[in-house]
C-alpha cells in the first residue's frame, strides 16, 4: 500500500517534470475586477489566481480549495469543523481573507473559520503571499486571500446550475444566473452544502460522531454603467451556517456552532483622464451562537457590525507615475457574552507609488498610518520593484512593515481581555523568481520575516487566562509555484504544483512553532481530450509538531492524500458534463491537528449544466 | 537546463525529508510497574478538546517515577479528554474526566480499568465517595450525580441550578463550593439522607478550594480585593472567617498535619490551623515561568509538590520542594499536571 503511494506520487512528479508550462492569467478586457488595488500595486509579490474551473473541481470549501492548490498549511478539526490557516509558518489571525477589497477577518477573533466560506459563489480566488498591510490592514502579514464577484459587461445571459452528491450525505449544489448588457451586469447565485459528516475513521471501529453540518451562501453582484466615466456597483453575501462540532471522545456533551454572516458593498467608480475614483461603502456584520449542549436551550453568542468607508484617488502623474491614495474609516460595534458591549473606531491613510522607470523595470512604494482610539499604530509601508530581464525571466523584490491589532476577545473579554496589548507587528521582505516559457510557468520565491509582540492567550499565576504580548518569531522558507500546459493534437495536458518550505521559530526557544510543517507539496494534473476530462490531485504535507518543544513522542505523521475525477460533457453546444470522483483515493490514515481524523476514500457524482 | 536541475533538486530534497520523517521514533517498551501504592499520583488533565489526559506516579521517596500509567496497564482504553480530578474509596481510585463526560474506576494499587461510569455525566469536575456512594459535580448540569459506589449504577440527580465545583464530605453531609475560575461566592451544604439541599452558606468571591479538618471544613476566596479563609463549623454549619487585603488572589489551600498551605502569584505560604490572619511571608517563591506555575499543588508529607503546565504548549513540569524551598526533584510529566494524590 505504502509502495503504491508513493509510486504514484513518483509518476505524478515525473510528468510534471518532464512536461511544463503555464497558465498566464488572461484578463479580458470587459471584466470589471471588484479590487483594482490587488491588480494595481501586486506586482512586486507572488499571486496566484485559482479560476472557477479549479474552484469546482474541488470541495466546496475554501479549506479545501486552498489545501489541495497552494502552499498554506491548514489547521483543520475534522472535516468541515473549524478551520484555520498557516501562511509562510504564520498564525491564524496573519493571514487575510479579502472579499471584493474588503478585509473579512472576524473582528472577535482575528481570524477567518476557512470552512465558513463557500468558494462557488466566486468567479475567482486569488492567493497573495506576503505583507498586504498597507492596502488591506490588520492581518496581512502571511499573506491574503481574495473572494472575487467579477462583472462582465457584454451581452450574455446564462444559467449555471451544479449538483454533487457523495458519501455520507454530503451535498454541494449551486445555482447561478449571469445576466448582462454593455450597461447592466448581474451576478448572482445559490450555494447550499449539508453532510452527515459521520465517516468511519481509517483502521478504526470508531465513526465520525456529531460531525453535521449545513450552510446556505446567497451571492449576488449588480454593476450598473451611468455613463462612460460612472459607474456603481453592488455586491451582497449572505451566509448562513450550522455545525455540530464532532467529538473526540464518544461520551462527550454534543455541541454546536451557528454562524450568520452578511456583507454588503456599494462601489462607486469615476475615471477621468488623468484621475480615477472609487467610493467603497461596506456594511459587515458577523454573529455566532454556540450551543454547549444541544440538549439544552442555553447558548452564547456574540456579533461585530462594522461599517467601512474608502474612498481611493489615482492620479496618473505621467504615463509612467502613478500615485494613489486610500482614505478610510472603520467602526465596529461588538456585542455578546463575554465582551459585553464594545466598539472601536479607525482612521487611515495610505499613499501609494508606482512607477515605471522604462519598459522592463518598475518599483512601487507605499506607506498607511493608522489613528484608533484603542492601540497605538505603527507606520507601516510596502517598498518593491520589478525587472524584466526577459521574456523568460523577470525579478521582483519586496520589503514591508505588517500588523495585526488585538481583536475584540483579547481586548475585552470580560475578566480576562487586555487593554493594554500592542499590536503585533513585522518586517518582512521577499526576492520573487519568474521563469516563464512558452506555456510553462515557474515561480520561486525566498522570505524572510521577523514578527515581535505576538498575541498569545496563557494562563497566569492568579488561576486566570489572559492574553499578552509575548512571542517573537522568525520565520524564512522558500515556494515554488509550477505551471504548465501542453497540446497534442486532441489531446491536453494542465499541470499545476506548490511546494513551499518553511522554517519558523520562536525567537526564546530556537524550536520550530507547532502546527507549521516544514514541507507541503500540492500538485494537480488535468486531462482534456474532446469533451472529457479527467484529473489527479495529490497533496503532501510533512510531519508536524504539536508542541512547543516539539517533543517528538508527539509529532502528527506526514501524509500523501490523492483525489482522481473524470467527467464527459454531453452537450453539443452548452455544457451537460457528468462526472465522478474518488476522493483520499488511496485511503490514508491522516489528521491534521491531533485526534482530528480525516475521512478515507469516498466517491462523490456531480452534474453540471451550463445554459 | 538549469532550471529543470533546480527544481529537481527542490523535489528531491522534499523526498528526502518526506521519506526519513516518521519511523524512526520507535518507542522505549515500559512495563507497568505493578504496585503503586506508597506513592503520589499526578494526574495530567492534557490539552481540552484533545483525548490525551494522563496519569503519572512518582513513589514517597521520588525515585521511582513513571508516565502515562493508565495506559501502560490499559493499553485498549483511552482515559480521555481532560482528567480533571481523582478520590479514593477503599481499594479504588475515580478519576473524572472533564470533558469526556465520564468517571474511570480503577483499582488504586494496580491501576487496572474496573469501569467506566458515563449516566447523567455532564461535564463533570469533581467527585467524592462517602457510605458508599459516589458523588460528582456536574458544570453543565450544575448538579450532584449520585452513583452506587460499588455496582457504579446512576442513582439520582441532586440539583444545584448553580455551579457545582469542588465536593468535600464532613459530619456525614456534603459541602459544595459554588465557584470556579474566579467567580462564585457560596457553599452548598447536602443532606445525603434526604439528597436536597440543606443551606447554603455565603462566602466571599473567588471561592476556590474546600477542605475537611478535624470536624471543620476550611474554605478559602481569593480575589482582586481581598482573600478570606472561611471555617465551617459542621454541626452548626455556622462560619467564622478573617480576611486580608494585602495578600490578595489567595489560591490552592493544602492543609496538611496542623498547617493551611497556600499560594499567592509564584510565592508558598503557610499559616497555623488555628491562625486568626494570613501571613504575608512567602515560606519560599519558585520561579516565575510567566504563567501556569501553579498549575498543580499539594503538599505531601512536608513536601511541596508543584505543576507547572507549561502553557499547555507542552508536556507539564513538576517540581518538588521541601518545606524551605530546596528542589528534591524535578519530573517531566503529562500535558497539563494539576493535581497530586497521595496513594498510601
Amino acid at each position: 500500500m505504502t509502495l503504491k503511494k508513493r509510486f504514484a506520487f513518483c509518476l505524478l512528479l515525473l510528468c510534471q517534470i518532464l512536461l511544463a508550462q503555464n497558465d498566464s492569467i488572461t484578463k479580458l478586457k470587459e471584466v470589471v475586477v471588484s479590487d483594482s488595488n490587488l491588480k494595481n500595486f501586486s506586482n512586486t509579490q507572488s499571486v496566484q489566481r485559482l479560476s472557477d474551473s479549479i474552484i469546482n473541481r474541488n470541495q466546496p470549501s475554501l479549506t479545501s480549495l486552498l489545501n489541495y492548490n497552494t502552499v498554506i498549511y491548514f489547521k483543520e478539526n475534522g472535516l468541515g469543523m473549524t478551520s484555520s490557516p498557516s501562511f509562510r509558518g504564520t498564525t491564524s489571525q496573519q493571514t487575510v481573507v479579502v472579499w471584493n477589497g474588503i478585509n473579512i477577518n472576524s473582528q472577535l477573533l482575528g481570524q477567518t473559520d476557512f470552512n465558513t466560506i463557500s468558494t462557488r459563489g466566486f468567479n475567482s480566488i486569488d492567493v497573495k503571499a506576503g505583507g498586504g498591510s498597507v492596502v488591506y490592514g490588520s492581518g496581512a502579514i502571511g499573506g491574503t486571500i481574495h473572494l472575487n464577484n467579477d462583472l462582465k459587461f457584454t451581452d450574455t445571459f446564462k444559467n449555471d446550475f451544479q449538483v454533487y452528491y457523495g458519501e455520507f450525505n454530503t451535498l454541494s449544489a449551486v445555482y447561478g444566473i449571469t445576466a448582462a448588457t454593455k450597461k447592466w451586469s448581474f451576478d448572482a447565485s445559490f450555494t447550499r452544502n449539508s453532510s452527515d459528516n459521520d465517516f468511519k475513521f481509517v483502521g478504526q471501529d470508531a465513526h465520525n460522531l456529531n460531525g453535521q453540518y449545513y450552510n446556505n451562501t446567497l451571492d449576488a453582484a449588480v454593476g450598473f454603467k451611468i455613463n462612460a466615466k460612472n459607474s456603481i456597483k453592488f455586491y451582497s453575501e449572505i451566509y448562513d451556517g450550522e455545525r455540530h462540532f464532532s467529538l473526540t471522545s464518544p461520551n462527550a456533551t454534543k455541541t454546536k456552532y451557528q454562524d450568520y454572516n452578511t456583507r454588503n458593498l456599494l462601489t462607486w467608480s469615476s475615471s477621468f483622464s488623468k484621475f480615477a475614483s472609487n467610493l467603497r461603502l461596506a456594511y459587515i456584520t458577523e454573529h455566532y451562537n454556540y450551543f454547549e449542549d444541544i440538549n439544552r436551550d442555553g447558548f452564547t453568542s456574540g456579533g461585530v457590525k462594522s461599517f467601512i468607508g474608502k474612498y481611493d484617488i489615482d492620479y496618473e502623474l505621467s504615463s509612467k507615475i502613478k500615485i494613489s491614495t486610500i482614505l478610510d474609516y472603520t467602526k465596529n460595534d461588538g456585542i455578546g457574552s463575554g465582551i459585553g458591549r464594545s466598539s472601536r473606531e479607525i482612521g487611515g491613510a495610505s499613499l501609494l507609488w508606482k512607477h515605471n522607470l522604462t519598459e522592463k523595470w518598475n518599483y512601487e512604494m507605499s506607506a498607511r498610518k493608522e489613528v484608533s482610539d484603542v492601540y497605538k499604530s505603527p507606520v507601516l509601508f510596502s517598498v518593491g520593484s520589478r525587472y524584466n530581464f526577459s521574456d523568460f525571466y523577470q525579478l521582483k523584490f519586496n520589503v514591508s512593515r505588517n500588523y495585526r491589532v488585538p481583536t475584540f476577545n483579547d481586548l475585552y473579554w470580560e475578566g480576562s481581555g487586555n487593554p493594554d496589548l500592542k499590536p503585533e507587528s513585522s518586517y518582512q521582505a521577499e526576492i520573487g523568481n519568474q521563469f516563464s516559457y512558452k506555456d510553462f510557468r515557474l515561480t520561486l520565491t525566498g522570505y524572510g520575516m521577523k514578527i515581535t509582540d505576538m498575541i498569545r492567550w496563557l494562563p497566569n499565576n492568579t488561576g486566570n487566562w489572559s492574553p499578552v504580548n509575548t512571542d517573537k518569531v522568525t520565520i524564512y522558507g522558500a515556494e515554488a509555484l509550477l505551471g504548465w500546459k501542453k497540446n497534442f493534437n486532441k489531446h491536453t495536458f494542465d499541470f499545476s504544483g506548490t511546494y513551499g518550505y518553511t522554517v519558523s521559530l520562536d525567537d526564546r526557544t530556537d524550536k520550530q512553532l507547532f502546527y507549521v510543517p516544514y514541507h507541503k507539496l500540492t500538485g494537480s494534473l488535468s486531462y482534456y481530450f474532446k469533451k472529457f476530462s479527467a484529473y489527479y490531485q495529490i497533496i503532501y504535507t510533512g510531519e508536524i509538531f504539536t508542541t512547543s518543544d516539539n517533543n517528538p513522542k508527539y509529532i502528527l505523521d506526514a501524509y500523501n492524500v490523492s483525489n482522481i475525477g473524470a467527467d464527459y460533457n454531453f452537450s453539443k453546444k452548452n455544457t451537460f458534463k457528468i462526472g465522478i470522483k474518488t476522493a483520499n483515493l488511496w485511503n490514508e490514515k491522516y489528521e491534521a491537528l491531533p485526534s482530528r481524523f480525516m475521512p478515507g476514500r469516498n466517491l462523490t457524482i456531480y452534474l453540471n449544466l451550463n445554459y | 537546463m538549469k532550471l529543470k536541475n533546480l527544481y529537481l533538486g527542490i523535489i528531491a530534497s522534499a523526498f528526502l525529508f518526506a521519506s526519513c520523517s516518521s519511523d524512526d521514533d520507535t518507542p522505549e517498551v515500559e512495563v507497568p510497574l505493578g504496585a503503586y501504592e506508597n506513592g503520589v499520583f499526578i494526574l495530567n488533565e492534557g490539552n481540552f478538546g484533545n483525548p490525551n489526559a494522563s496519569v503519572s506516579y512518582v513513589s514517597n521517596d521520588l525515585t521511582t517515577f513513571q508516565n502515562d500509567i493508565f495506559k501502560l496497564v490499559n493499553p485498549s482504553i483511552v482515559l480521555g479528554d481532560v482528567a480533571q480530578s481523582m478520590t479514593f474509596s477503599g481499594d479504588k481510585a475515580f478519576i473524572v474526566v472533564n470533558n469526556s463526560n465520564e468517571v474511570e474506576v480503577v483499582n488504586r494499587y494496580t491501576f487496572k480499568s474496573l469501569a467506566t461510569i458515563t449516566a447523567k455525566l455532564e461535564n463533570p469536575r469533581y467527585s467524592v465517595v462517602l457510605n458508599d456512594k459516589l458523588y460528582v459535580t456536574n458544570a453543565i448540569s450544575n448538579a450532584v450525580t449520585v452513583y452506587d459506589a460499588k455496582t457504579y449504577a446512576f442513582i439520582i440527580s441532586i440539583p444545584l441550578n448553580k455551579t457545582a465545583e469542588k465536593i468535600i464530605a464532613a459530619n456525614g453531609k456534603l459541602y459544595v463550593t459554588n465557584g470556579s475560575f474566579g467567580s462564585g461566592n457560596e457553599v452548598t451544604v447536602i443532606n445525603t439522607a434526604t439528597n436536597t439541599v440543606s443551606k447554603t452558606i455565603p462566602v466571599e468571591d473567588g471561592v476556590n478550594s474546600i477542605e475537611e479538618k478535624n470536624g471543620n471544613v476550611y474554605v478559602l476566596c481569593g480575589n482582586k480585593t481581598k482573600s478570606k479563609l472561611f471555617k465551617i463549623n459542621t454541626s452548626t454549619d455556622v462560619a467564622t472567617s478573617f480576611e486580608s487585603t494585602t495578600l490578595t488572589n489567595a489560591l490552592n489551600m493544602d492543609i496538611e498535619g496542623d498547617k493551611i498551605y497556600y499560594t499567592k502569584g509564584t510565592g508558598v505560604y503557610a499559616i497555623n490551623l488555628a491562625a486568626t490572619g494570613f501571613s504575608d511571608t512567602a515560606l519560599f517563591s519558585v520561579k516565575d515561568n510567566s504563567w501556569s506555575t501553579f498549575y498543580g499543588f499539594g503538599v505531601i508529607d512536608g513536601k511541596i509538590y508543584s505543576g507547572d503546565a507549561n502553557a499547555f504548549t507542552s508536556d507539564g513540569t513538576v517540581t518538588v520542594y521541601s518545606s524551605t524551598g530546596a528542589v528534591l526533584k524535578t519530573l517531566t510529566v503529562g500535558v497539563g499536571p494539576n493535581g497530586f494524590y497521595s496513594n498510601n
